[in-house]
């Protein structure tokens, strides 16, 4: 592959000045929001542990707050590892869940992955509360109790 | 806060006596909303008792129970508590072993309120089961002979599942330790551990012991009594001497274990209860079934899982092990410093048959250490019947004939006059030789041990 090519794949620009060759490096810009969501499912509720559950739901976000897909997943299998696979395959930037294990947290993290855990209630207004930009760790979110699984 | 009114002349605090307990304490609403938790889940799930309020039980304990069976779930006023183990990952990201014991709450007028769970932190049991993997043991059980780690192997399987056990072995072979190991190791740990020697109790006081009975069901019965199974519940009840148990009674346990409904003597009121069955017998169950003194279908419903416990003249090594054992764990009560047997006493003891087993050889070096007052053991600190059978049994004879295949389980120390370890071991070398059709390779094997012990041992008993 001739140099100029390659350097653009990689964002780089290749100048001279004085005899001197310098590589400019342009990097991606990369938005704040997140684009691919990622929360595991007890009902309509997050998940209370990351390792049990059996079900996800993809949210892809779009510039517009309001344009987003969501797309429910039935898990084969209830294990954190297959989980933790699933989120590299598909690309996630973000995971929304509730008990999760040191282990899987420091991998995900270490794989650049935004993980929000300890979070309890409703999986839309946990949602809402990330687009919003107020969602913690280990926030409860109760305001209405007919939303919680029985 | 809380309070208790009634117990004292002012209301008390309820908020600060269960702060102080050291098991976690949670109270549910009947929608399994958290009502109040105490100090203790707070230090174990991270929550404070304010953020638990008023939110699902799952989101706050999120057990692993809790999302698959919830224990609550099921339950009405009427049922008795449960206890269950389980873990919990808490909001440090810890992944913690717990035991939940979860009950009904009733108001005053006996409807349901609401549900109380107690939650353990079983990390520390957790250790203790690793410690417990001490080489050529199990439990308190010791021995490595072919036949004890058979048994070892067993022993943490069938504890894992909720089948009932059948233990058999001759007296002093160590049932009631086996028993209590399957116990220990299992999920019913934490719940109660029941023995009830079913040769003990005449059959009229027996059932009434076991079933229970209901006030005013025969003369003198002058309070309800729950009987041992409803005691038992969540935990394990072990019945010793299972052949001793009367053909009526029988038919009463056959029963229980079918529909595991406990009825009491004189109520046509059942109670559900969860308990796992263990029995042990030094009889040969199949010979009375045959004689018509055990029935046949509760023989096939307690023999799931049969666990045999090998005689002690049938363990080799296994004495001088235990020899050693008691005698450290004897000196160190005793507070002695006894360093080990003279040659003489030794091969006294290696040589004896040992009828009582586990037990008499317990008793003996117990015996032992009590009076020696050397450094080591001699043959004046034995007991005297032990000197005297060992004088009696100055003329040898010496038994080349193949013992007959015995059924399994059956406790043979009662058929025949027990021989001592060394003409055991010459009998089994014998029969393992004709069973490999003289082939040494294959007679090692069967017996366990390697070529090169075989050799030796044919030399050391002049086997042609």
């Amino acid at each position: 592959m001739h140099l100029h090519c390659l350097l653009k794949t990689v964002n780089c620009e290749l100048t001279t000045d004085n005899g001197y060759v310098f590589f400019n490096h342009t990097p991606t810009p990369v938005s704040d929001m997140p684009n691919k969501i990622l929360i595991p499912l007890y009902g309509r509720e997050v998940a209370p542990r990351f390792d049990l559950a059996a079900e996800a739901v993809f949210v892809t976000l779009g510039t517009d707050p309001h344009d987003r897909q969501e797309k429910l997943v039935v898990l084969p299998r209830v294990s954190a590892e297959k989980l933790c696979h699933m989120i590299l395959t598909e690309g996630i930037d973000t995971v929304i869940c509730g008990g999760i294990e040191e282990e899987y947290y420091q991998y995900l993290t270490w794989k650049r992955i935004t993980v929000y855990d300890s979070v309890i209630g409703p999986w839309e207004k946990a949602l809402e509360r990330l687009i919003g930009g107020g969602l913690r760790s280990g926030d409860i979110i109760t305001a209405n109790p007919e939303a919680d699984v029985e | 806060m809380h309070e208790i009114t009634g117990l004292f002349d002012h209301p008390i605090a309820l908020d600060k006596i269960l702060d102080e307990i050291p098991t976690g304490i949670v109270i549910l609403d009947k929608n399994r909303r958290i009502r109040y938790m105490n100090r203790a889940v707070s230090a174990l799930t991270g929550y404070t008792p304010n953020q638990g309020r008023g939110v699902a039980c799952h989101n706050i304990i999120k057990s692993q129970v809790c999302l698959k069976d919830c224990p609550v779930r099921q339950m009405n006023k009427d049922t008795g508590s449960v206890c269950v183990q389980s873990d919990l990952i808490n909001r440090d990201r810890q992944r913690i072993p717990i035991r939940i014991t979860a009950a009904p709450l009733t108001d005053t007028s006996g409807e349901l309120a609401g549900y109380m769970e107690t939650i353990e932190d079983i990390r520390s049991y957790a250790q203790t089961g690793a410690d417990m993997g001490r080489a050529f043991s199990f439990s308190k059980m010791i021995g490595k002979s072919p036949g004890m780690e058979k048994v070892f192997r067993m022993l943490p399987m069938v504890a894992q599942n909720e089948s009932s056990v059948l233990i058999t072995g001759e007296t002093g072979t160590g049932k009631d330790l086996a028993a209590e190991a399957i116990h220990e190791s299992s999920g019913r740990a934490k719940g109660p551990f029941i023995k009830i020697n079913c040769g003990a109790l005449p059959e009229t006081l027996l059932e009434s012991e076991l079933f229970g009975h209901q006030k005013g069901a025969f003369t003198g019965a002058v309070e309800n009594k729950p009987g041992r199974f409803r005691l038992a519940h969540n935990g394990t009840l072990y019945l010793t001497e299972i052949g001793d148990l009367p053909i009526a009674l029988q038919v009463k346990l056959l029963t229980f274990l079918d529909d595991k409904i406990v009825y009491p003597l004189g109520s046509t009121r059942g109670h559900e209860v969860n308990v796992r069955m263990i029995a042990g017998t030094h009889r040969d169950l199949e010979q009375m079934v045959r004689e018509g003194r055990f029935r046949k279908d509760l023989l096939y419903r307690l023999n799931v899982v049969r666990v045999h416990l090998p005689p002690l003249r049938e363990r080799g090594e296994d004495i001088r092990l235990l020899m050693d054992h008691f005698r450290n764990m004897f000196t160190a009560e005793f507070g002695k410093k006894i360093e080990g047997f003279s040659n003489e006493a030794l091969m006294l003891l290696k040589n004896y048959t040992y009828p009582g087993n586990v037990r008499e050889l317990r008793n003996i070096i117990e015996y032992a250490v009590n009076v020696c007052q050397a450094a080591r053991i001699d043959l004046p600190d034995m007991p005297a019947y032990l000197v005297e059978s060992q004088e009696q049994a100055e003329t040898p004879e010496t038994r080349y004939a193949p013992s007959a295949p015995a059924a399994p389980g059956a406790a043979r120390g009662e058929q025949n006059p027990p021989d001592s370890w060394a003409e055991t071991e010459k009998r089994m070398i014998i029969d393992a030789l004709i069973k490999a059709g003289g082939r040494r390779n294959k007679a090692a094997a069967i017996l366990g041990w390697g070529r090169s012990t075989l050799w030796r041992k044919i030399k050391q008993y002049n086997i042609e």
